[in-house]
């Protein structure tokens, strides 16, 4: 299958189009200034590429990330002429601050208790949930909207998935992206770790001292290539993976920066020596532009004197989330223009960043194929490669079968395949420190999450799944907004100064999964999910269609909900309609999905079923003894399958302690996978969803079972 | 800012007292869980081998010590002696308070 970009989106700060960024970009122009955005007293650094003149829609859904979204989501679906009220669209946004801008001051203040701890609606910009939720009431439907973080690298996992979506045959498009808006935390957080150059930043030169902050949104329409579509560049590989070697810094050799740029390459059937451009990640940081520089000789030996190389980040800064797609977005121009933007600042190249640097802008004849890389806190990196249409042999499109081969779930019972959470015994509380069995030297910098998140994945993976191509993926619909206000009444507290550097890595919202895949030594694809009350059951789906599409072969796949007074006070209220409001159980829980034939298999994953309202979920017909498990009460369990195939199988009702819990989902997923384990049942269908969508996952055991 | 008051005690008594409030805070704020304070020892490498410290734990003790004690540490190479012992560290910060006019600067 071949995927061709047809519509590209970026709003930067050198302007609000594709076509200003990347004619600017070319120029040599630098969009930096000092933030005024907020007050930036105090602060070590105060350059940053600020965007200006993009206006935020009124409504309590919208940020200014989320503005920025619409714009270039809006460029890019006019460009490839789809719009998605007339097809059938998905959209994956990647993203890490949605609205912190619009909110911290408010949660900090209500964390100190200078402000009453109440549901205010402009709070419903705050989950990142919040940039799917209004571009689909803007411009949508969409088929199916999707929420992915993995820090620094989003941009490209928001790609990587879309490729997937597009090999189910079921939709006429994907847009997807990444958009991160500049704010008081990441300010703070980024100077904390003395991360970001008071001056412009350098990248590969031998003075450089770090980043300068950016913010925008880049987004591309992909489509399966079809004769008539008219194609701006092709997608022809995506590759995810993980370092686990440590929270904030890259592993100095650049081994799994390398390891990603080659799968890529080998997916998309390029060789090196098609490779004419790398569009780098280049931070200017120290670390990340001697490793990555290492990577890229490591990957094209020989070819590395001919290959040029660049990064943006000097002209538009490190727009987070946004870069990995603002940067493909550049690439696909790159190819279409046969044009390559210089690195701005660099000025003494560091022997130590050897390799060939677009000084100034450099015309081609051609430009065949482009690398284009992210490398995100926790070791998440990624790479795309983009090429001319048709250039190498077109690629593979086989999509695999999934199997479901463990189940962990911990919570205030403690730790186990179950957790006792389907006997329906009623608990409140945390789960008993001594129930995780972490090693305390080796999970010292991991908060509550990360922690759930390790434990779990040690559990479910017991041993026997490969680490090699083993991803993680945790669902998580608020992140840690405790943590992250009184990060940021902190600093009106004590000053920027006072920002914690080590605080602020887990403040990043893959950061539990970070943690998890060092922890545990997965080195496959590490990214976390949200989507409000059903985010377990989006990273539980995202698994499956990653290892279907072959981005991994296995994942561990749930979701984490710990113990939050903001949540239970603010976030429920605002987004549980009517259900408890008591405070809720910490809950971890998690099944492990791999391709069939590599596992231990308990079922195989029949179907995944996404269904907006309104919409049938299409389940097949049940087995006879089947049953069916979801974290609702029975009653409403059994009125959602009266509309089904499913009608009157009997229900388990998944009780999770006390106060509702986005955990649920994936802890009905692990009930049912433990149930068949057992021969309670051969075929099991787990029903989850929150306001709006519907999610149902189909497990049966295997024939000779 | 408990040192502010100490700068008349006697050198010895301060010197000892002053490491082991590093010490404290080393093993709080870098979350060396179950590990003993006064364990460490007051020459031993703190980053690298020594303690296994990295990085990340240097910039959290630099800022730490900067709420704790008012005394800056210097960023980038200019750090590398201060942070080489518990006793070097102790011994910037005593040189730091005592210095005339010792409030740090701040920007």
């Amino acid at each position: 299958m071949r995927i061709w970009i047809t519509g590209i989106g970026i709003v930067s700060s050198l302007g609000a189009s594709a076509r200003e960024t990347f004619t600017r970009l070319s120029a040599g122009e630098r969009g930096l200034s000092r933030i005024d955005l907020f007050d930036v007293t105090g602060q070590r650094a105060t350059l940053g590429a600020q965007v200006r003149g993009v206006d935020v829609p009124a409504g309590p859904l919208w940020s200014r990330t989320t503005a920025f979204a619409l714009v270039a989501v809006k460029e890019a679906l006019a460009e490839a002429g789809i719009d998605p009220r007339r097809s059938r669209v998905g959209l994956v946004v990647g993203g890490t601050t949605a609205g912190m801008f619009e909110n911290e001051v408010r949660v900090a203040g209500m964390m100190s208790g200078a402000l009453p701890t109440a549901p205010v609606p402009e709070l419903r910009s705050h989950p990142l949930s919040s940039t799917a939720d209004a571009l689909d009431e803007a411009i949508g439907p969409f088929r199916r909207a999707r929420n992915v973080a993995s820090a620094c690298s989003s941009g490209v996992t928001a790609l990587a998935l879309a490729r997937a979506w597009l090999l189910e045959g079921e939709f006429d498009a994907v847009v997807a992206g990444g958009t991160d808006g500049l704010c008081r935390l990441t300010l703070s957080g980024f100077n904390a770790l003395s991360a970001i150059d008071p001056e412009p930043c350098r990248p590969f030169d031998q003075n450089r001292r770090g980043l300068n902050l950016g913010e925008g949104a880049g987004f591309l329409v992909l489509e399966r290539a079809a004769p008539g579509k008219k194609p701006i560049a092709e997608l022809a590989g995506v590759a995810l993976a993980a370092e686990a070697h440590h929270i904030t810094n890259p592993e100095g050799e650049g081994r799994t920066a390398a390891r990603v740029m080659r799968e890529a390459l080998a997916r998309g059937n390029v060789s090196p020596a098609d490779v004419d451009y790398v569009n780098a990640h280049g931070t200017g940081t120290p670390l990340n532009d001697a490793m990555e520089s290492k990577a890229i000789r490591a990957v094209f030996g020989a070819e590395t004197e001919r290959v040029w190389v660049s990064s943006s980040k000097a002209q538009i800064g490190h727009t987070l989330a946004a870069a990995g797609a603002i940067e493909t977005a550049i690439a696909a121009m790159c190819v279409r223009e046969r044009l390559l933007p210089p690195t701005a600042g660099l000025v003494t190249p560091d022997p130590a960043c050897d390799v060939r640097h677009v000084r100034e802008a450099v015309r081609m004849d051609r430009v065949r194929a482009v690398v284009s890389s992210s490398f995100g806190f926790g070791g998440m990196d990624a790479a795309a490669v983009v090429t001319e249409p048709e250039l190498a042999p077109e690629p593979d499109a086989t999509r695999r079968r999934v199997v479901v081969s463990a189940a962990s779930v911990a919570g205030p019972r403690g730790l186990g395949d179950g957790g006792g959470l389907d006997r329906g015994e009623q608990a409140a509380g945390a789960a008993p420190d001594e129930a995780l069995s972490l090693d305390p030297a080796r999970a010292r910098r991991q908060d509550r999450s990360a922690r759930l998140c390790s434990a779990v994945a040690h559990a479910a993976l017991d041993g026997h799944a490969s680490r090699e191509r083993c991803g993680v993926v945790f669902g998580s619909a608020f992140s840690s907004v405790d943590d992250a206000a009184a990060f940021v009444q902190r600093i009106f507290e004590k000053g920027p100064r006072l920002a914690s550097p080590a605080d602020f890595p887990n403040l990043v919202p893959s950061s539990p999964v970070g943690h998890a895949s060092i922890y545990e030594a997965l080195l496959g694809p590490a990214l976390a999910t949200a989507d409000v009350g059903a985010s377990g059951e989006s990273a539980i789906a995202t698994a499956f269609e990653l290892v279907a599409s072959g981005d991994a072969d296995a994942f561990v796949a749930g979701a984490v909900a710990v113990r939050s007074r903001l949540i239970d006070q603010v976030f429920h209220p605002l987004f549980d309609d009517g259900r408890t409001r008591a405070p809720r159980s910490e809950c971890c829980a998690a099944v492990v999905l791999e391709r069939e034939g590599v596992a231990r298999a308990v079922a195989i994953v029949e179907a995944v079923r996404i269904a907006r309202e309104g919409e049938p979920l299409e389940l097949g017909a049940p087995l006879s003894g089947a049953r069916a498990f979801g974290a609702a009460s029975p009653r409403v369990l059994e009125a959602a399958l009266a509309k089904t195939s499913w009608a009157g199988v009997p229900v388990s009702s998944v009780e999770l302690g006390v106060g509702s819990n986005e955990a649920a989902g994936a802890a009905a997923m692990a009930a049912a996978t433990r149930a068949i384990a057992r021969g309670e049942t051969r075929h099991a269908l787990v029903l989850g969803g929150r306001p709006g969508v519907s999610y149902a996952f189909v497990l049966r055991a295997p024939e000779h079972a | 800012m408990l040192w502010s008051k100490a700068r008349e005690i006697e050198p010895y008594v301060m010197s000892q007292d002053l490491r082991r409030e590093i010490k404290e805070l080393i093993v709080k704020e870098l979350n060396l869980e179950g590990r003993d304070p006064t364990a460490i020892q007051d020459d031993a490498p703190l980053f690298g081998e020594g303690l296994g410290l990295d990085s990340l734990d240097a910039l959290q003790l630099a800022m730490s010590v900067e709420e704790h004690f008012g005394v800056r540490i210097p960023e980038g190479d200019a750090a590398r002696p201060i942070f080489k012992s518990v006793a070097a560290l102790a011994d910037h910060v005593a040189r730091s308070l005592s210095a005339p006019g010792a409030a740090p600067p701040r920007s």
